[in-house]
């Protein structure tokens, strides 16, 4: 079913942790909360929970509002990241406890604990205790507490945050594979953006308990909306300079660099006496070879990543990186050249941090 | 070996004041008169008698104030138990503007800081004006409002390391917050809870001074008032109060022994992260 806010907002005493919230989450679609820590992120996925009171604003689940009925009225499902395993109940009690106090018959609950168990993998455990289990077998088992039942949604708070990153990538893969599976709707908080790109459906990047941008994966990360969304998304972040436009040259200036601009940035440039330019670290062109043009740069660290190099240099007194083939090394301080591919830069208006157009 | 035997050696010398007095007041319930004042003491050996027993126990109303004691520490310890728990329930988990939690809880505190002294003849007059002179239910009412502040300060601390996490797992399942209570914060709690009830037992079972303000009958005496009684202005009968004496202090032995096993704590390790 689908899911709504309106125009929510939660304040602590003055403190506004979400401020004027209007998200519409659609019917088995996987969402993604990101945003840094103390974004709002959290406690928006605790208020639709109902464990966390509104301040003003409505949420809808379908066609009713929800927004002041009981945890349990609203019937979603939730991991934690610490888990909240019961610790006095053994795995099997862990997942039959959502059907025991729905009153389900004992060899129903049996059964469907069974079946869950051999979805999860957990069934030769079934007799432990939380605290004899692996980080990754608490994190299903908590999954499986939230997938023994089906509720309207799932709600995953980081939940791949306390498990070592090996262990995450599979479990990353596993969780989009449930959800497909299931096709039941799921709001996911995480402050990785990697988690979130490869997750998501669609993002939600959240900043101060405001959206910042909803969007596709792929429309954050080439169209980000802001500066924010510009330099969060995206590892290693984008490269940032602050300049203005020199129209008359047809190009974006700061202290020691120039850039040629394309057109449609140019008329986008307009209203902005300030700009903010950003391009990825793979449209950077990094080369020992100048041509003309092109930028001169000092290496300033190279990291081998493998299949790709990480370069990060000076130009100036401007710091920017550059993704290039694993195949490519350069040396500490050796001079380089760099150009920017024209047709992935962005402009941003430097006092509102926009991205122009 | 030698080592071990070396601890528990040092155990027995740092026992010996606690456990001489019992071991005293034992051998005295079941020693004669004459034995009672031997010198040198008789420590081993003495011809054991149960006459003192007999006396307390079919001669006076022994018996009856063991079972007035039962009752009166049993049902105030669970009322203290029940309206105690909710109470530190409440302060331990629901918001309250302006750090009320924590002024309610200290003026409750503060009712223990009053010497107990002060109170007593208010609450004779109190007591007799509507009545209950004379009856446990008087002693099961003022017991529980000595142990309120214990227990609610005592399960405020225990319900206050249970992570809130367990508890909203609980309501995202479908339970009731009564449910997550019942169903996961208490069972997480029971040593918590078992510390506190022996609390309470021992409060309301050597409690003096009002059962001696309050009670005068044989009817509703409790142990304490009655085992004072056997000091009388002609003699003073050491080997009844003696024998007295192990009666009240069996239940609450037995009682600590039973309960023990769940003293040990440590059972909500593990529930959260790893």
């Amino acid at each position: 079913m689908e899911i709504r806010f309106e125009h929510v907002t939660k304040k602590y005493g003055e403190v506004v942790a979400v401020a004027d919230l209007s998200l519409a989450v659609q019917a088995g679609e996987l969402l993604v909360l990101l945003g840094p820590t103390g974004c709002g992120k959290t406690t928006i996925l605790r208020m639709l929970a109902g464990l966390e009171a509104v301040t003003s604003g409505e949420i809808y689940l379908g066609e009713r509002a929800i927004t002041h009925l009981s945890p349990r009225a609203r019937d979603f499902a939730m991991v934690f990241q610490s888990y909240a395993l019961y610790p006095h109940m053994s795995v099997a009690e862990n997942l039959a406890y959502p059907l025991r106090v729905r009153h389900w018959r004992q060899d129903q609950i049996a059964a469907t604990v069974k079946q869950v168990a051999a979805r999860l993998e957990l069934t030769s455990l079934l007799a432990r205790r939380p605290r004899e289990l692996s980080g990754g077998e608490r994190q299903r088992v908590a999954l499986g507490r939230a997938i023994i039942r089906n509720p309207n949604a799932f709600l995953l708070d980081e939940p791949l945050s306390n498990i070592d990153a090996k262990l995450r990538l599979q479990m990353r893969m596993e969780l989009k594979h449930l959800q497909h599976s299931l096709g039941v709707t799921m709001l996911y908080v995480t402050h990785d953006q990697a988690e979130a790109l490869t997750l998501a459906h669609r993002v939600a990047v959240l900043q101060k308990g405001v959206l910042q941008q909803l969007g596709e994966p792929m429309a954050i990360y080439h169209h980000p909306a802001n500066l924010f969304v510009a330099g969060f998304v995206g590892s290693p972040p984008m490269n940032l300079v602050e300049g203005s436009v020199d129209f008359s040259a047809a190009a974006f200036t700061a202290r020691d660099l120039r850039v040629p601009l394309p057109e449609a940035l140019l008329t986008a440039a307009r209203q902005a006496p300030r700009v903010t330019l950003g391009v990825r670290p793979e449209h950077v062109r990094l080369s020992r070879q100048g041509e003309p043009g092109w930028l001169a740069g000092r290496v300033y660290v190279c990291e081998a990543t493998g299949n790709e190099t990480l370069v990060s240099f000076r130009a100036g007194e401007h710091r920017l990186s550059a993704r290039v083939p694993g195949t490519q090394s350069y040396d500490f301080e050796e001079a380089v050249w760099f150009t920017f591919d024209p047709a992935h830069l962005h402009l941003f208006d430097a006092a509102t941090g926009q991205a122009l157009p | 070996m030698r080592k071990q035997a070396w601890v528990y050696l040092l155990l027995l010398v740092a026992l010996l004041p606690t456990l001489l007095p019992i071991y005293w007041v034992a051998t005295i319930s079941l020693k004669s008169v004459v034995d009672q004042f031997a010198v040198p003491p008789l420590w081993f050996r003495f011809a054991a008698t149960a006459e003192h027993y007999r006396d307390i126990f079919f001669a006076r109303p022994f018996g009856r104030y063991l079972w007035n004691s039962m009752v009166v520490a049993a049902v105030a310890t669970l009322l203290a138990l029940a309206l105690g728990t909710a109470a530190a329930y409440a302060l331990a988990r629901l918001p309250m503007k302006r750090n009320w939690n924590r002024h309610l809880s200290l003026w409750i505190l503060s009712t223990r800081m009053v010497p107990p002294i002060v109170t007593i003849l208010p609450l004779f007059l109190l007591v007799r004006d509507v009545g209950l002179l004379n009856t446990r239910l008087a002693l099961i009412v003022v017991y529980v409002g000595f142990m309120l502040p214990f227990v609610i300060w005592m399960m405020r601390g225990f319900f206050e390391e249970v992570p809130p996490e367990l508890e909203e797992a609980a309501l995202m399942d479908g339970s009731s917050r009564l449910r997550a209570l019942r169903d996961i914060v208490l069972p997480l709690v029971a040593p918590g809870l078992a510390a506190t009830a022996i609390f309470c037992l021992i409060i309301a079972w050597n409690e003096f001074l009002f059962a001696l303000i309050l009670t005068q009958t044989d009817a509703v005496m409790t142990l304490p008032v009655g085992i004072a009684g056997r000091v009388t202005q002609y003699e003073i009968k050491w080997g009844a109060m003696s024998a007295a004496g192990v009666v009240a202090m069996l239940p609450v032995f037995l009682f600590a022994l039973a309960v023990q096993r769940y003293l040990v704590r440590g059972l909500s390790l593990g529930a959260v992260k790893g």
